[in-house]
């Protein structure tokens, strides 16, 4: 009589302790595949909301005074050549979200209303070839500009009325006026980078670049600070710029992602501990459960490996069954609440094959120890050992 | 008898176990034959080693001294696989507790392990009054049924060697004479059975009887 038949009939048979290990493995598998796709979602999420706090890297003309830049808030005629976003881009420097920029206080007029604004040209940010991130700040068409809300009041300009706001004898459209950000943003004007170059007659130059900074891996392998890897990469492309690194905003990124993802690490190695003894402890008590039983067919010639193989397969089956139940659940559920979990990033959400196959082969491998090892050690003994001793 | 035309042969066959610190003989210098045809009864009262013998006997537990030669074999010499395959081929067990498996009709069970086939199965479960409970599943019997189709799965697939555990303790007199019509039937037909028994006159349907507590052969008349 084969293996399979004695499985199957005794999985029949005894039909209520197998749906107990199934259901137990598929919750366990289940709750482990729900974090495995939210930890993704999670991090995406994050990712997302602490870049939209804005640059914490800013790359200045290397002869501007910092002192003067900040006594002015933030602000300098100097420029730059903008070749330089080209060769941070070739170099690999640890950036991204690069955003080149040329401003200028100049007049803006309205109609009868003129103010003095700081018009800042720009490009979208540009990502690095191998950090693809979807954009953080979008280009701006040519011929129309953003307008801050402080500014736009002073030209009288509302939400949504459609406006056209003249600078230096060019006439650019009212996209959007801006909500107020309680920042300089709140006093300026946004145009494209090339029209900015255009009217101010600085072709091929910029201000400065704005990004935010990729180093924590670099930290953490050279167990230098984020500032001195840049420092020392920017040394190394251009000796015509500097940087300065906006410290609360940088610190406060890294501690949000680190907080982040050491708690969701936690909470996933106590669920793979789970799982382990999950699945290793029901597979090992089916076997020490059923120890008379090994002695029973060993009596009646049942060889070692056959009833090995009688154990092995009730736990794959379960294990398997309970495994692909709860991964899917798990997954489904996740994907299903990531709209509401994950406001920014929730239709991103994606199944997670990785965690999927590595979810199943480990509870799979579980399984065969806690199936196989104890069959195989009862199996060794006496029949007259096991007869009449369950554990 | 010599060990040629022996089945069994028993020698110096010793157990000790412990028990709280302490040495517990069960049983020592044990020595008997049993060659094919005979009926052997194994008599003792409760707790003097019947079922320890019969378990050593049938390669199941390591005796602590002693040998066992079944077929020419020295049972606990063999490996364990090599022991396994022997019972499965040419023992046949019936235990005290019967042991069958409870997730297994009665044709499986009979058939298990054994290799028989289910029409054999099935003739064996007709011929012990089982034949319209071959379907059922052993929580659905009595305990003399139970105990019927453990006989079965001992004998359907003709063992040398018949080693039952008491097979008609708890029953009642028909199912006894029925287990017992069974055994000598099976001795008759060239089969060897080995029997440990609590029944006050073994040698009336032995060939031999050993009393455990005596060890000594009581030659019994030959039936």
């Amino acid at each position: 009589m084969n293996p399979f038949y004695l499985a199957f009939r005794e999985l029949h048979f005894r039909w209520k302790s197998g749906l107990v290990f199934v259901l137990v493995v598929a919750s366990v598998t289940g709750v482990l595949a729900y974090f495995s796709v939210n930890d993704v979602s999670f991090q995406k999420e994050i990712g997302r909301n602490v870049r939209d706090i804005g640059s914490n890297v800013v790359i200045l003309p290397a002869e501007v005074d910092q002192y003067a830049y900040h006594l002015e808030g933030g602000y300098s005629e100097s420029t730059m050549d903008s070749n330089l976003v080209s060769k941070l881009i070739e170099h690999r420097a640890s950036l991204n979200h690069l955003i080149p920029m040329l401003e200028r206080r100049v007049m803006c007029s309205t109609g009868d209303r003129q103010s003095v604004g700081r018009v800042v040209g720009l490009s979208a940010s540009i990502a690095m070839p191998d950090r693809p991130k979807a954009p953080m700040q979008r280009s701006i068409p040519v011929g129309e500009l953003q307008l801050g809300s402080e500014l736009a009041r002073e030209l009288g300009v509302d939400r949504d009325a459609k406006a056209q706001v003249t600078i230096a004898g060019e006439v650019f459209k009212v996209q959007r006026v801006n909500r107020s950000s309680g920042t300089w943003q709140d006093a300026a004007a946004f145009i494209d980078l090339e029209s900015a170059q255009k009217i101010f007659n600085l072709p091929e130059r910029i201000s400065r670049i704005e990004a935010i900074e990729c180093t924590s891996e670099q930290c953490e392998a050279s167990g230098l600070q984020s500032s001195v890897i840049l420092n020392n990469e920017i040394e190394k492309i251009t000796d015509k710029a500097s940087f300065l690194r906006k410290e609360e905003m940088a610190e406060a990124r890294l501690s949000v992602r680190s907080v982040s993802r050491e708690n969701f690490m936690v909470l996933q190695n106590v669920l793979w501990v789970f799982l382990g003894f999950t699945v290793l402890g029901l597979a090992i008590l089916n076997s020490l459960s059923r120890k008379s039983e090994i002695g029973v067919l060993q009596a009646v010639g049942y060889g070692r490996y056959r009833i090995v193989a009688l154990f092995l397969v009730r736990s794959l089956l379960l294990a398997g069954l309970g495994a692909a139940v709860g991964i899917t659940v798990g997954m489904l559920v996740s994907i299903n609440q990531a709209n509401e979990l994950f406001v920014m990033t929730g239709k991103k959400t994606a199944l997670d094959w990785s965690a999927a196959m590595t979810i199943g082969c480990v509870a799979f491998l579980l399984a065969v120890l806690g199936g196989c090892v104890p069959a195989l050690w009862a199996a060794g003994e006496n029949p007259a050992d096991l007869i009449g001793r369950d554990s | 008898m010599d060990n040629q035309s022996s089945l069994l042969v028993v020698n110096e066959l010793e157990h000790v176990f412990s028990n709280r610190g302490q040495n517990v003989h069960v049983f020592e210098k044990c020595s008997f034959e049993v060659a094919p045809s005979q009926f052997v009864a194994v008599q003792g009262s409760s707790g003097s080693g019947k079922t320890t013998l019969l378990l050593a006997c049938g390669g199941m537990l390591a005796p602590s001294s002693g040998e066992i030669h079944f077929q020419g074999n020295n049972l606990f010499k063999l490996p364990l696989a090599r022991r396994t395959k022997i019972r499965s081929a040419s023992i046949g067990y019936l235990f005290q507790t019967l042991e069958l498996v409870p997730y297994l009709d009665l044709t499986a069970n009979v058939k298990v392990g054994t290799g028989v086939s289910s029409f054999v199965a099935n003739q064996w479960l007709d011929r012990l009054g089982l034949g319209d409970r071959s379907r059922s599943y052993p929580g659905e019997l009595s305990h003399g049924q139970r105990q019927r189709v453990a006989l079965a799965r001992a004998i359907a697939h003709e063992p040398a060697l018949v080693i039952a555990d008491e097979p008609t303790g708890n029953l009642d007199s028909r199912n006894s004479e029925m287990v017992f019509g069974v055994l000598k039937e099976y001795a008759q037909d060239g089969g060897a059975v080995l029997m440990a028994t609590h029944e006050p006159q073994p040698a009336t349907f032995a060939d031999f009887v050993i009393d455990i507590e005596n060890l000594d052969l009581l030659k019994a008349r030959n039936r």
